[in-house]
């Protein structure tokens, strides 16, 4: 029995007992009026649209006659709807009979079939009888027509809210890549996603959470690719959620997440299109939320945290040799301080003598120990950094000037820190900030708290103590019930290519294995061997003039793992 | 309820297990308050001397027969903190002269007594800070005390086990004080590191 | 390709060098050349070979009935009550053994490098991070092994490395001992299998393993590795400070620590770092003892679930760590249970062999009352 399928049964068990009843969170109208609906009678209509929206003041309704003959009323809200689409293409259309349909007579029966199909120049438009979905079409920026007599209404989608340009994200620049992120508005995300996807395999499931905001939730996946027990169980976790607000894609992450009491980030969020769509071919499931610009991507490993999409575009030695570096700073953020402390503190027979004479002279009119020093400037740096986050960019600029250089060395030399301490610090911070994956580094930042009052009362042991714990932590986490610390505990070779050090894209034949995917082959089989080939030195000087050898075009098939149009799912 | 006693009751157990671990910091000493021995030289003494120079700390005055292997006295080279420029800016300020009151690397303190433990003890009196061996590079040993044997003094040693096993134990012709007193101009601390 | 969620055969045999490399590799060379003088090696070798036998009667077992733990086929095997006794012993050992480890590293950690700290509070330490870890599944069990392996093999590997350079092989002659005498050699090489004996482990382990068969490759791969890490220490000790000295000497591979640094003056010297990351080697093999004495309690009283029990059993432990009096009557008390320990790990499952041998017992593959599952 996997263990995806053991923590399901569990969670069916825990459906199956006895359920208090919850105070549900509350939403009016939906309570009060969840199944009424249209009656023919317009006047009527009017009556309960007023009640419920009309004291709002960008609530918008104006009466007409259907082709002069059908008194009609048109409700929307005015800031959310675009009004020249509405002119256009519903009331002009509507009130100026159209040409094909002069002198026809019609039945008020038929009414709404000649206005879906032969009037309305509108490709969203549908009609409804239950108020629930008109107002709901109202409170969403579209436009609903109510007819005399008609027992339906008709609702055009003519939402129009501004949105801000694409740009490149801000916390996750690349050198090299592109340069597009996710924006606030949903379809706006899921058409970027399309583009970069353009399969039918791309499957797009939304839900709404949130019984206030009633949030658009986009769960994203590749059939074919991702484990469909994956999507089931992250369709399952969201469809539970219950709550007023999603006002961003950090409140489902909270919901949906294995250990909600770990510091660390069970799941992924990022700005960057293609790195979504990289996780997605991996076998990943993306997952958006209507206003946040960040896509959650489930399930996650820890390796991922200081991996960059820049990564699979640069070289791979030099890649790797980077990632070595992330990683170090990564320890850096994580142990320098306390391990500076155990040092000093406990073990200075460990540093070299001259070093330790002279650490022991900087630190000879230092009022403090050690571990109460680096604490104070620890706390500091965090207020720095919170500080200078919030500011606008100039202040912010020169604030860390005030604050790293002025106060900095002004401690120094007042002699309230000593000038090591002051150095630690700084690699640790600027460790931190190394780490791409922001919430990442959260977890190290705040974790080097408890090392660090652990180095002060056992030394190098308290550390290891620390650290041990942190390991057997980290190895108990899951994400959907993958291994937290996979593809290296537990080993697997060939998702090992893609953790410290990055093989060629070439070798990574395979898709992660830890993800379960029914189809892991990501480069195509024939694809070395085609490279392996003596390269053809078409514009060698001794060559010029030969004859060009036959080259195929494109190196491997054309089918990875797309099924192409044959969606036989 | 049940919960929030279960609850409870986890509270109680890490504040519990919390307690043993919040009295700790048992060894925590910091760099700057020891003293670090640089390098120990171990003469013989005579009685005399012993007598007149030894506080009364380990025993009383004379209410012990002078050991099989005579009276000692352990000379001490201690580096003294802030003396020792960091980074290469001033660099050999230190040694010069050497004389009193000169910028002196190092201090070179005398213990007696009539073990190495006794005069070990005795030296500590002399000094503010706790002596550390962790740093000791070398024990110099005169060649009086080597002919009467170095079983005691290496037992001694290697049971510390703040001193390295990798530190030089040598044996002086002459005096081992005056091992430790010499000094080159040029030396900062590096005499013997 | 499906990734196996339950224990591999690598997996299985990084919990056995995990949890056989601890603490006691600390003072084995003593404990070796004690004994048998120079011939310390030998009797090391000797020592791994008779935990090897020790784990291949475990691991025959474990074959026969895949899907169970020691505690239930024994009772299947030798009848309710006389396995009763069985099994009580054995919890009881390794709960003792489990408060003896925490209670060596307690010693080591304040002799060498926490002096003025209370040996009470590095035992309790040990022992709670132990009980923290213990709560954890069978997976992430193997997972922790797994992922410290590395950290326990490579600091012996580099001191044993480093220590090359003084070792003179004079001191390692003769190979069999000066006038070896029978009776110590035995005693030497049972203390020794002693130190071997957290290997038992095995038979907890091998049920959760995915595929049973090839318990016998990872069990000789684990007590061999381990073996060899045991071996090459003695030699390592012995050739770098002769028998004699070793004699003298209360954790020699701590000594050689201490008497080797590193090219590049990186550390000015290795004991502290040393012991520094020996405290994951004694957490592995601390937390196997641990893990295995509540899992065996909890199979034992039929629990649905062993981590109700980590917290319980930590201040027997701890009270059990507490009963010798000094590190001499310590390591008295470590050597006799030792040998007499083996009984229980290494005699016991071949009375139980013999008996499933004879009355023709056979574990069921699919027998899924009791079958444990990975949990």
């Amino acid at each position: 029995m996997t263990k995806w399928e053991w923590s399901k049964l569990r969670s069916g068990k825990k459906k199956r007992a006895p359920q208090i009843e919850i105070n549900r969170v509350p939403d009016q109208f939906t309570e009060q009026h969840g199944d009424k609906r249209i009656t023919g009678d317009l006047e009527q209509t009017i009556a309960f649209v007023n009640g419920l929206l009309g004291d709002n003041g960008d609530f918008m309704q104006r009466r007409f006659d259907v082709f002069g003959a059908f008194p009609a009323v048109m409700f929307s809200f005015s800031n959310m709807s675009d009004t020249a689409l509405v002119n256009t293409d519903i009331l002009k259309p509507l009130m100026h009979v159209p040409a094909h349909l002069t002198g026809i007579q019609f039945d008020v029966h038929e009414l709404k079939d000649v206005i879906l199909r032969d009037t309305l120049y509108h490709g969203k438009a549908s009609s409804d009888d239950r108020f629930a979905m008109i107002v709901e079409s109202l409170l969403r920026g579209g436009t609903v027509i109510v007819v005399d007599g008609m027992d339906e209404a008709i609702m055009v989608e003519t939402t129009k809210v501004e949105k801000r340009a694409i740009d490149q994200p801000e916390t996750e620049q690349v050198i090299r890549g592109p340069r597009e992120g996710f924006i606030e508005q949903l379809g706006t995300n899921l058409s970027l996603l399309r583009y970069r996807l353009p399969t039918t395999d791309l499957k797009i499931k939304s839900m709404k959470l949130g019984r206030v905001t009633k949030s658009r939730v986009a769960v994203c996946y590749l059939k074919g690719i991702v484990s469909d027990a994956l999507v089931q169980e992250v369709e399952n976790r969201l469809s539970v959620i219950d709550i007023d607000g999603v006002l961003d894609v950090g409140y489902l992450e909270q919901f949906i997440e294995d250990n909600n009491f770990s510091p660390f980030p069970q799941v992924q969020n990022t700005e960057r299109t293609d790195k979504a769509v990289a996780n997605l071919l991996e076998g990943r499931v993306v997952i958006l939320v209507d206003g946040s610009p960040f896509a959650l991507i489930v399930p996650t490993v820890f390796n991922q945290f200081y991996q960059t999409t820049e990564d699979y575009s640069e070289r791979f030695v030099m890649v790797s040799f980077i990632r070595l570096a992330r990683l170090l700073a990564l320890a850096f953020s994580l142990i320098t301080p306390s391990l500076y402390v155990a040092i000093i503190a406990f073990n200075p027979e460990l540093i070299p003598t001259k070093f330790a004479v002279a650490v022991s002279g900087g630190r000879a009119g230092i009022p403090f120990p050690s571990v109460v020093e680096v604490l104070m400037m620890e706390a500091s740096m965090e207020v720095l950094r919170e500080a200078t986050l919030r500011l606008p960019q100039q202040i912010g600029g020169a604030l860390s000037i005030v604050g790293v250089l002025v106060v900095g060395q002004a401690a120094v030399s007042a002699g309230f820190v000593s000038p090591i301490t002051v150095v630690v610090i700084a690699l640790t911070t600027i460790g931190s900030f190394a780490t791409p994956a922001y919430n990442a580094a959260l977890a190290l930042r705040l974790l080097r708290f408890p090392l660090v009052i652990l180095a002060a009362m056992f030394g190098l042991y308290g550390v290891m103590v620390g650290l041990i714990l942190i390991a057997n932590h980290l190895l108990s986490l899951r994400s959907f019930g993958v291994p937290y610390l996979s593809p290296v505990v537990p080993g697997n070779f060939d998702s090992m290519k893609d953790t410290v050090a990055r093989a060629p894209l070439w070798s990574m034949k395979k898709r992660p294995a830890m993800l379960h995917t029914p189809n892991d082959d990501r480069v195509g089989g024939s694809v070395m061997d085609e490279l392996k080939e003596p390269p053809h030195n078409t514009l060698d000087p001794l060559k010029v003039g030969n004859h060009k050898e036959e080259m195929k075009i494109g190196i491997s098939s054309s089918n990875n793992g797309d099924t192409g149009g044959s969606d036989s799912h | 309820m049940e919960r929030t006693r279960r609850t409870q009751a986890r509270l109680l157990l890490v504040f519990v297990l919390a307690v043993p671990l919040l009295s700790g910091c048992w060894d925590r000493q910091e760099i700057e308050q020891r003293a670090v021995v640089l390098g120990v030289g171990i003469d013989v003494a005579s009685e005399q001397t012993v007598n007149k120079n030894e506080g009364e700390v380990s025993h009383l005055r004379g209410s012990f027969p002078e050991p099989e292997t005579g009276n000692i006295r352990v000379t001490m080279q201690i580096a003294v903190p802030g003396r020792i420029p960091l980074g290469p800016g001033v660099s050999g300020s230190g040694g010069g002269g050497g004389g009193a009151g000169g910028q002196n690397t190092v201090w070179v303190v005398d213990g007696f007594g009539q073990t190495i433990n006794d005069a070990l003890n005795n030296m500590q009196q002399s000094v503010a800070l706790p002596l550390f061996y962790g740093h000791l590079r070398v024990i110099v040993i005169s060649e009086a005390v080597a002919k009467k044997g170095i079983q005691n003094l290496n037992d001694f040693l290697r049971r510390n086990p703040e001193i390295r096993r990798m530190t030089w134990m040598v044996v002086s012709r002459g005096k081992a004080a005056e091992v430790m007193r010499l000094r080159r101009s040029s030396s900062v601390c590096r005499r013997f590191t | 390709m499906e990734y196996p969620r339950q224990i591999t055969a690598i997996q299985a045999a990084a919990i056995l060098i995990s949890t056989i490399i601890g603490v006691g590799v600390l003072p084995l060379p003593l404990f070796a050349v004690r004994d048998g003088n120079s011939g310390a090696p030998l009797l090391t070798l000797l020592g791994g070979i008779i935990a090897y036998i020790g784990i291949w009667i475990i691991t025959k077992l474990g074959i026969r009935f895949p899907r169970q733990s020691i505690i239930l086929y024994s009772e299947a095997v030798l009848g309710k009550w006389t396995a009763w006794i069985g099994n009580v012993l054995i919890i009881g050992f390794f709960a003792f053994l489990t408060a003896l480890a925490a209670r060596e590293f307690g010693e080591v950690v304040i002799t060498s490098v926490l002096k003025r700290t209370p040996l009470e509070v590095t035992v309790i330490v040990m022992l709670l991070m132990a009980s923290l870890s213990s709560r954890n599944d069978m997976t992430t069990f193997a997972y922790i092994h797994h992922f410290y392996l590395p950290l326990i093999v490579f600091p012996i590997v580099l001191i044993l490395a480093l220590s090359l350079k003084n070792a003179q092989f004079i001191n390692l002659l003769p190979v069999w001992g000066n006038e070896p005498s029978p009776t110590d050699m035995w005693r030497g090489v049972l203390t020794i299998a002693a130190l071997f004996q957290g290997s038992f482990v095995y038979t907890m382990v091998i049920p959760a393993m995915r595929r049973p068969d090839r318990a016998m490759v990872a069990g000789f791969w684990g007590v061999f590795i381990a073996g060899g890490l045991y071996v090459s220490t003695v030699i390592a000790a012995v050739g770098v400070f002769g028998p004699a000295e070793t004699n003298n000497l209360l954790w020699p591979t701590l000594e050689l620590a201490k008497a080797t640094s590193l090219p590049g003056n990186i550390l000015e010297r290795l004991d502290a770092a040393f012991l520094a990351v020996w405290v994951t080697a004694v957490f592995t093999t601390l937390f196997s003892t641990y893990y295995f004495t509540i899992h065996a309690m909890s199979r034992f009283f039929r629990l649905r679930d062993h981590k109700l029990l980590a917290p319980f059993i930590l201040p027997f432990l701890f009270a059990l760590a507490m009963v010798p009096q000094n590190v001499v009557q310590m390591y008295d008390i470590i050597a006799i249970a030792g040998r007499l320990g083996l009984l229980i790990t290494i005699v016991y499952p071949l009375i139980v062999l013999l008996v499933a041998v004879i009355r023709k017992k056979r574990g069921d593959a699919g027998n899924g009352k009791d079958a444990e599952n990975a949990s």
